[in-house]
């Protein structure tokens, strides 16, 4: 049987083999067995570099040494110890906190609800009136988010007052600018052609807006809500640690008279808490999520919707009340009602949030224009110290991260025992709020950025680890199952078969976790864990405003640098 | 390594498959149904038949992936319905498997997809060209030469055509040093050209390496073309297994017959129930308690 080589069949090959022609034999060793410097390769190489060289200066500028990691986890035990047994508060004194806890976290995200919506139709290029206008729209959805919610809180609280309301305003101000960037980013994916084809009938701006583009982003904003509203509960369990109300008042109270039982007591309850809304906002995600699936799959296969209404004799000019639109109308009831509850709950009338607004806008002027002359000397390292907190935590929560991610991949993981054990861990740190965490660790720790660095480190498992584990659980398992047939173990499979396919997402979700802890590293100070948050609690607290103004600018600096350097290395990767 | 390219190997030596009166059921579904035959060594042998005649379960009754209802399967020398969840892992490595999708790791290169074929000999978990010894490389690469991918060992996987990443995936397999080669449904998401050099190569190899290949296919002309041996099944019963040298055409269009009724050979399907032919290759819960 002649069979023809396949480069003789094929011209293009026949053409390459010729000019490279890789013979056997004794030409075998001039052969490359190793890769090629190409481009790409030499630019992973320099990065890799850069990061481990930016690890390095920041692990020596904190001070993390083995010594001290070993003595720390000596006080740490010591301190644990002092926290058992658990004593946990009467109820009648943490149910008003919790209440009010939640409800401003509703509140909050409602109002950043209402704030968000005409600010990313205005911010997103296909639904901007003018260039101009999206720029400004970008511009203060941006800066709402390079200033954490608790700064706003702290600057807030002095200038309206201790209570609820300066934390109500200071997550919305917040998740605005937070949800105002995915609602932007999910409005301009949309199918362009859609709203074009609403727009050749004659509508105006508005209604092309309305008809075309609103039905299609409507799934994705309603997850985008439900997520912010549960990372808004672990933020407003702290923010009473600068006075604005909430369970965080309590706990902060607690830990700082060294009432270690009594505090765990409450960290447990912020954990569950956390957990909960957790769950059910995940819950409510996947229900949406599913259901516009099985609407996909119904579209496809041509299959009559299962509730289609029987049909009458007279035709209905609206539409029918299937369980799917009752549902819909119900969820969207109890969202308003549960909003109103709150705002009524805590006290905030509309006309208290209207007069607020003018009180916030002229408290402006006591903080111009900006003294950096006064810190000059303090803001340099404060803002350095900022920066290798958040590079260390990084790196700690995803050396942390790594493991626990394949360990928390059902594929993957060695025992189903195991898989739920790494889930807890995840669930656990997601459930504790970093300011918490620093807290705690300052105790153990003593007072620095070495507290810091362990707190977000620690904090941001939750974060990283899960978004690791996602990433390989979402694999194709055919390559993993092509190893298994060679006779691969489960390391080998992981380490050939999974690694390289998770490689760029691990990155991507190390520059995400970078981003939440530059932000967490701005505001730890606050509990004495290191870096900027402390002369902004200072200058706050002695009403040196002209101060907090020039800190404030560095910190918007600072996170918007890391925001875009990340975004940018994201994008490229991706 | 040149032997002489016999249409029929020699089939002195013991069978390096052996199957005796196979039946496997699926609750009242009969899978297969008495099938029994021998294959010696350096055979290429061709499975055909329609969407759910067997060949699927076939195969994976080969590398002990399924037990059998009834009957006997030996696979070099290996006592498959019986072995130990040890003894079976250890026939795998000497197994190769050819899937319909190929399988690679796509970010990764073609050498260093080429080498994972030999971490089944290898310890300890290896990431990295350089992780490999010399010798594997050199190795890695003379099988790349021998599938005509040679200048694209340093690719990545997925910026490959299906054709060429097929022809990798063999190299792979052939890194395990196989004694058995089992592809299933491999040309099946491939262009008539690509899985005209799919299929040259594994014949090739089969020549050359006197190893010997069961593959599964839809395609009538391509078990004419390539194979040495066809067993046609239908319904999960044989109804033909004859050499390919005194085979025509119409012999073999009869495979394709349902209650009588000529049907024809139908288009590949990949909505075929697939899970990547051995996504639970750790053993079953029944070879464990034997």
């Amino acid at each position: 049987m002649t069979t023809p080589t396949n480069s003789a069949e094929r011209p293009d090959l026949a053409t390459t083999a010729q000019a490279e022609p890789t013979p056997a034999g004794a030409a075998t060793d001039k052969r490359a067995l190793r890769p090629p410097w190409t481009r790409n390769r030499i630019v992973g190489l320099a990065a890799a570099a850069g990061a481990v060289l930016a690890i390095v200066v920041s692990t020596r500028q904190v001070g993390v040494d083995p010594q001290r990691l070993i003595d720390g986890w000596a006080d740490l035990g010591n301190l644990l110890g002092r926290m058992l047994p658990v004593e946990m508060p009467q109820p009648s004194r943490v149910v008003g906190p919790i209440l009010d806890t939640l409800m401003m976290a509703v509140a909050g995200t409602a109002l950043a609800l209402l704030l968000s919506l005409p600010l990313s139709f205005l911010a997103a290029a296909n639904t901007a009136p003018s260039p101009a206008v999206r720029a400004v729209a970008r511009a203060i959805i941006l800066g709402a988010r390079s200033i954490p919610d608790l700064v706003y809180a702290l600057i807030f609280v002095r200038v309206l007052g201790v209570g609820v309301l300066p934390g109500v305003l200071a997550v919305a101000i917040y998740s605005t600018g937070m949800i105002g960037k995915l609602f932007a980013d999910a409005i301009e994916e949309v199918d362009d052609d859609v709203h074009h084809a609403v727009a050749t009938v004659g509508a105006t701006r508005l209604q092309a807006i309305m008809t075309g583009v609103v039905p299609q982003v409507l799934p994705s904003f309603v997850s985008t809500t439900l997520y912010r509203l549960d990372m808004n509960v672990a933020a407003s369990a702290v923010l009473g640690f600068v006075g604005a109300g909430g369970i965080g008042f309590e706990l902060y109270n607690t830990l700082r008279t060294l009432q270690y039982q009594r505090g765990l007591g409450l960290a447990l309850i912020i954990i569950a808490l956390v957990v909960i809304v957790e769950r059910i906002s995940a819950a409510i995600r996947a229900s949406i999520l599913a259901h516009e699936h099985s609407a996909r799959e119904r579209r496809r296969s041509r299959r009559p919707a299962r509730d289609r209404p029987p049909a009458t004799g007279r035709p209905r000019l609206s539409p029918p009340w299937t369980r799917a639109r009752l549902t819909r109308q119900i969820a969207v009831l109890s969202a308003a009602g549960l909003a109103l509850v709150s705002f009524a709950g805590l006290g905030i009338s509309p006309g208290a949030l209207l007069r607020a607004i003018p009180e916030l806008v002229a408290s402006i002027g006591t903080f111009l224009p900006p003294d950096f002359a006064s810190v000059r000397d303090d803001l340099g390292p404060a803002i350095v110290e900022t920066l290798t907190i958040a590079v260390c935590a990084t790196a700690l929560a995803t050396a942390l991260s790594l493991p626990i991610a394949f360990l928390a991949a059902r594929p993957v993981a060695p025992h189903p025992v195991v898989y739920h054990a790494a889930r807890l861990v995840i669930v656990l740190s997601r459930g504790l709020p970093p300011l918490v965490l620093a807290l705690i660790f300052v105790s153990a720790f003593g007072l620095g950025p070495f507290a810091g660095v362990i707190a977000l480190g620690l904090g941001s498992i939750g974060l990283t680890a899960k978004l690791m584990a996602d990433a390989i659980e979402h694999l194709d398992p055919g390559p993993r199952a092509a190893l298994r047939s060679v006779g691969a173990t489960r390391v080998q499979q992981a380490t050939t078969g999974v690694v390289p396919q998770v490689a760029p997402s691990f990155v991507a979700t190390t520059l995400f976790t970078l981003d939440s802890t530059i932000r967490s590293s701005t505001i730890v100070g606050i509990v004495g864990a290191g870096g900027i948050g402390f002369i902004t609690y200072q200058s706050v607290h002695t009403l040196q405003f002209h101060t907090t103004a020039a800190v404030l600018i560095v910190i918007f600096v600072t996170v918007f640098v890391v925001e875009r350097f990340s975004d940018m290395i994201r994008k490229r990767i991706l | 390594m040149t032997r002489p390219t016999a249409a029929q190997p020699d089939g002195t030596a013991v069978p390096v498959v052996r199957v005796a009166h196979l039946t496997k059921r699926f609750g009242d579904h009969t899978a297969l149904d008495d099938v029994s035959f021998d294959l010696p060594r350096g055979q290429f042998l061709a499975v055909i038949g329609l969407s759910g005649s067997g060949k699927s379960t076939l195969l994976r009754l080969l590398n002990g992936l399924h037990t059998p209802s009834d009957g006997a399967v030996e696979v070099l020398g290996v006592d498959v319905v019986h072995a130990r969840a040890r003894a079976i892992r250890h026939l795998r490595c000497q197994v190769g498997f050819i899937f319909q999708q190929f399988n690679l790791v796509g970010r990764l290169s073609c050498m260093e997809n080429v080498l994972s074929g030999a971490l089944g000999r290898l310890r300890g978990p290896r990431l990295g060209v350089s992780t490999y010894s010399k010798t594997l490389r050199q190795t890695a690469l003379d099988h790349l030469d021998r599938v005509g991918l040679g200048h694209k060992a340093f690719q990545r996987a997925d910026t490959l055509s299906g054709g060429e990443q097929q022809r990798v995936a063999i190299a792979r397999s052939l890194m395990q040093q196989p004694q058995l080669l089992l592809a299933d449904e491999p040309v099946a998401s491939l262009d008539p050209e690509s899985s005209g050099q799919v299929m040259d190569v594994l014949r090739r190899i089969c020549v050359e390496e006197h190893l010997t290949v069961i593959c599964s296919l839809h395609q009538v002309d391509m078990a004419l073309g390539w194979a040495h041996r066809v067993i046609g099944l239908r319904a999960g019963r044989t109804v033909l297994d004859r050499p390919t040298g005194d085979l025509t055409r119409p012999q073999l269009m009869q495979v394709y017959q349902r209650d009588g009724v000529p049907v024809a050979p139908e288009t590949p399907q990949p909505d075929e129930p697939d899970d990547h032919g051995l996504a639970a290759l750790s053993p079953t819960p029944q070879q464990l308690i034997q």
